[in-house]
């Protein structure tokens, strides 16, 4: 009896216990510090195994595939899939998505988590479907990907593109097939759904979300219709990764690995060449970017910076700032430093109220602080990564480095900054950003110059006889066309005649369009050929305004009926060359202001001038039928309006002030901080970290950017400073004059405290 | 602690300065004579003191009135600070120079001065810890100590100046009594 009892109780402790295994998920880790592999079969988002030899294959999901042992609810809520995460959650700004127009000189700070001078999806009427094909190229899914309510945007093609998942092996694919810039186009294509299959390289996909119908849907299948063109997306996967039960080998690292990090979190220095470039210290040791931006299956990614720990992450985040590894967190105190190999600092001879204003960061990370900061690009705001024929890369926004600001700890940190650059309304001094296709129709003309100039110029290059490709020489500078619809310049040969002219670009120099000729005599037959040409092709320009005439002397020529025909002009026209005649008014191939537009913005970052901004301000007025004060530009830290009398003037605004985040990579080595060359790297009348010059850019060319002083971003006196910098200059003699006094003050004491000593050994031995 | 270390070096400093006043209260019936005005150049010995105890309180008001606030001494007042100290270190060592005679412990010292050992002892006392609150800055300076020294050159030079202050009062207070048995 008492067997059969002692074998009931262990039978319910063994089921206790086998239950108490069976609790523990997949997910958690058992402790064997082994990655396992992942040899698994890949399943579409109806949950049904993929056959890669069945006949119109689904591409794979993340969230059926990964989620049966790894919680995909847990995970999507992480900061990296969470782009509207609560400020309060996370402290430090984060970099901002910027919505980039170059065409309208648009380039608005976005972020869904609320920090200052950024504005919220919501507040520029942005969906969730437009959030997620304007950045979806850098964001590895969930989020914006995956919306709540797929019809809140009645312009949203959710059904045809599918949902853009939290992608796992967007970071942890450690196969050499993972290609985050595929991703990046199948997002551009709206292949939502295909995107993730492509990247990760289990098969190819073709087609285009985009440009099928919007009542096309997954089960459809091809278009019978089109081949080419309208093409479905498809996708056909490589069947040597599977293997007979279906099962890829999904090559993975729990930590990701550093070039998946990069693809969205690169920064580089505009014009720098690969081989300049030195990365972090920490990467040069072998140290990766998982090693201490480390996380949990939450997916609440330790950021590595001093207070993180208020901001909700567990106690241990700490250990992974630059304090934490180097000098030891307060939780884990100074007996937890040296974490992965960190050494100590040294320090020696920095007064400890460094290390309670400044940030580590402030004089080991990002570049040495210059005169003026220096213009850098990072992977999300100026698209890079993207590889291909063509370059995905945008000047704007033009984003500056290193700007040293207080953080909200109080501490002093460098800051990456960029200015907002965007067509507003303007009402009772509110400004509200107007979203770039509001005013692309008030700016035809106006801010499409180099367009116009390029279309000019590709329409001349139909004249197929001309003896060179059609250039504008404009102020000892030849205007050619790109490839891109836009122009670029070169200078002109020294022997070339001033001033603007149109010429061809031949193998002779530069010639003009017409062969010069008498128009009092009879027209040769060889130059009216030309002249006939070149008036055809700059007829065949879709945006011409009117007939192309050619004006030579008080003679007009024209083309009729496929010749050119000569009228005198009643009076000696003002213009002369080609020109266009509408309404019997003879007008220039392009307005003054268009070829000034070009002659100040081509080869340039910057995209607008002033005589453009003010021309549109007034165009925005006559097309919503308002007054000019009720629209204004904003660029280069100041807010552009039209005064009464037209005029453009530039004011401060809190609309235009800059957005920030800081900065902590790269880290320098030791040897380049701030303060490896002494006291005065910081603590001169002219160190830059103080009186460096910050100015503010955009896309407006103007002088009357805002321009300010570094130690105006700190919050520190400048005078101060100033004065603290030069009692630097006689700090050697101070230090020498009080070792003098602290020497001699020993040395008296000595001389009179010693007999007093020697008296009291006397009165022991009896001699006192 | 630190603030209620601060709180006795700010008492210490303003019964130092009322010391100070007794002392000079005593130097006027004084009028200079007796075994205590032995120096050569008394009036040169005056103006060294005062300079001395002037920028001395300023340095103890401007460090524990920081401290006091909980806050790191910067901007004009670490200036002022820094000042004061080059002042008082100038003139501590001529003052010392100048005195050093008066508060010997030879034999025949004892013939020369009103002082009582306990005061002479004092006053070397406040001499060897004032070369500590100068020196170490002075070592703070120099590029030798690291960041957690650089920690304890702070807190030593705080407690220095403490207890620079605690002598400075008893000792400028003993001067006056002196003075004044002269007087007598």
């Amino acid at each position: 009896m008492k067997s059969r009892l002692a074998a009931g109780v262990l039978s319910l402790l063994a089921a206790a216990a086998l239950r108490q295994g069976c609790l523990l998920s997949a997910a958690e880790w058992d402790g064997n510090r082994t990655t396992p592999v992942h040899l698994l079969p890949l399943v579409d988002e109806a949950g049904e195994a993929i056959v890669p030899a069945a006949p119109r294959p689904m591409p794979f999901s993340a969230r059926q595939t990964c989620g049966p042992c790894h919680d995909y609810g847990t995970v999507a809520g992480g900061f990296h899939f969470r782009p509207d995460t609560p400020a309060k959650e996370m402290t430090r700004p984060v970099e901002p998505w910027f919505w980039v127009d170059s065409a309208t000189g648009t380039q608005v700070p976005v972020s869904g988590h609320g920090w200052p001078h950024t504005w919220s999806p919501a507040e520029l009427g942005l969906t969730e479907w437009q959030s997620t094909r304007l950045w979806g190229r850098h964001f590895p899914g969930g989020g914006w990907g995956e919306p709540a309510d797929e019809l809140a945007d009645p312009e949203a093609r959710w059904d045809v593109s599918g949902k853009v998942e939290a992608n796992c092996l967007a970071c942890h694919g450690a196969s050499p097939h993972q290609d985050p810039s595929e991703w990046a186009k199948q997002i551009a294509r709206e292949n939502f759904r295909w995107a993730a299959t492509a990247a990760a390289g289990f098969g190819e996909v073709g087609g285009m979300a985009s440009r099928v119908h919007e009542s096309w849907r997954l089960l459809d299948g091809p278009n019978p219709d089109d081949h080419l063109y309208a093409v479905p997306p498809y996708i056909e996967y490589d069947a040597d990764q599977f293997d007979r039960k279906h099962r890829v080998l999904v090559e993975v690292s729990h930590r990701a690995p550093d070039r998946n990090c990069l693809f969205c979190h690169s920064t580089t220095a505009v014009n720098a060449e690969r081989w300049e470039t030195d990365g972090d210290v920490h990467s040069r040791a072998g140290i990766q970017c998982a090693d201490c931006h480390r996380n949990g299956l939450d997916h609440r990614i330790i950021r590595g910076y001093d207070g993180e720990v208020s901001a909700g992450q567990s106690g241990s985040a700490a250990d992974f700032s630059c304090r934490g590894c180097h000098l030891g967190s307060a939780q884990a105190d100074a007996a937890g430093a040296g974490r992965l190999g960190a050494p100590r600092p040294q320090h020696r001879g920095l007064p400890p109220i460094h290390l309670e204003s400044l940030s580590c960061t402030a004089c080991h990370s990002g570049p040495r602080p210059a005169t003026t900061p220096r213009q850098v690009r990072t992977a999300r705001a100026n698209r890079l990564g993207i590889h291909g024929r063509a370059q995905w890369l945008t000047d704007a926004p033009q984003i500056i480095e290193p700007v040293f600001m207080k953080t909200s700890d109080g501490r002093i940190a460098p800051h990456r900054v960029a200015w907002p650059a965007f067509w507003a309304r303007v009402e009772d001094d509110h400004v509200t950003p107007m979203r770039p296709e509001a005013v692309d129709l008030a700016a035809k003309g106006i801010l499409d110059v180099q367009q116009q100039l390029a279309g000019i110029l590709l329409a001349l290059r139909n004249d197929t006889e001309a003896p060179g490709p059609a250039v504008l020489v404009m102020g000892g500078v030849v205007y050619t066309p790109t490839v891109d619809g836009r122009v670029e310049a070169r200078q002109a040969p020294p022997e070339s005649a001033p001033g603007c002219w149109w010429a061809r670009d031949s193998k002779e120099g530069l010639l003009p369009l017409v062969p010069p000729f008498d128009p009092a005599a009879d027209l040769d037959p060889a130059v009216a050929a030309r002249v006939l040409a070149t008036l055809q092709s700059l007829a065949l320009w879709s945006d011409a305004p009117g007939e192309p005439v050619l004006v030579v002397g008080q003679t007009c020529y024209a083309v009729a009926n496929a010749a050119v025909t000569p009228t005198p002009l009643a009076t000696p026209p003002a213009l002369s060359g080609c020109l266009w005649q509408k309404d019997g008014q003879l007008l220039p191939l392009l307005p003054d202001f268009a070829l000034a537009a070009v002659a100040e913005t081509t080869g340039r970052h910057e995209t607008l001038t002033e005589a453009q901004v003010a021309r549109l301000l007034q165009a925005l007025a006559q097309q919503e039928q308002k007054p000019t004060s009720a629209f204004a530009y904003i660029s280069s830290g100041k807010l552009f309006r039209l005064t009464a009398n037209g005029q453009l003037e530039a004011v401060d605004h809190e609309a235009a002030d800059p957005c920030s985040w800081p900065l902590a990579h790269d880290v320098r080595p030791a040897t380049q901080a701030l303060g490896s060359g002494g006291c005065t790297d910081c603590h001169a009348p002219d160190a830059p970290i103080l009186f460096g010059t910050v100015t503010a850019k955009g896309p407006l060319v103007t002088s009357r950017q805002a321009v300010s002083r570094m130690h105006h971003w700190h919050g520190l006196q400048a005078p101060f400073h100033r004065l603290f910098a030069w009692t630097f200059v006689t700090r050697p003699v101070f230090k020498v004059a009080l070792a003098v006094a602290v020497g001699a003050m020993a040395l008296v004491v000595l001389a009179f405290v010693l007999p007093g000593v020697r008296r009291i050994a006397g009165y022991f031995t009896g001699k006192g | 602690m630190l603030q209620l270390l601060s709180a006795l070096g700010l008492l210490g400093t303003m019964l130092f300065v009322l010391a100070c006043f007794r002392v000079r209260q005593a130097s006027r019936a004084w009028a200079g004579s007796g075994p205590a005005a032995t120096g050569r150049f008394p009036r040169c010995e005056q103006l060294l003191l005062w300079c001395a105890s002037a920028s001395f309180t300023a340095l103890a008001l401007s460090g524990f009135t920081v401290r006091l606030r909980d806050e790191a001494l910067t901007g004009y007042l670490l200036l002022l600070h820094v000042c004061c100290g080059a002042v008082l270190a100038a003139t501590f060592t001529l003052a010392l120079l100048v005195m050093a005679a008066r508060f010997g412990f030879e034999a025949e010292a004892k013939t020369r001065t009103a002082y009582s050992w306990l005061h002479r002892l004092g006053f070397w006392w406040f001499a060897a810890i004032l070369i500590g609150v100068i020196a170490t800055p002075l070592v703070a300076m120099l590029p030798l100590a690291g960041t957690h020294d650089q920690e304890l050159l702070v807190a030593l030079h705080r407690l220095l100046a403490l207890a620079a202050v605690v002598l400075a009062m008893l000792l400028t207070r003993a001067e006056a009594r002196v003075r004044a048995s002269l007087r007598g």
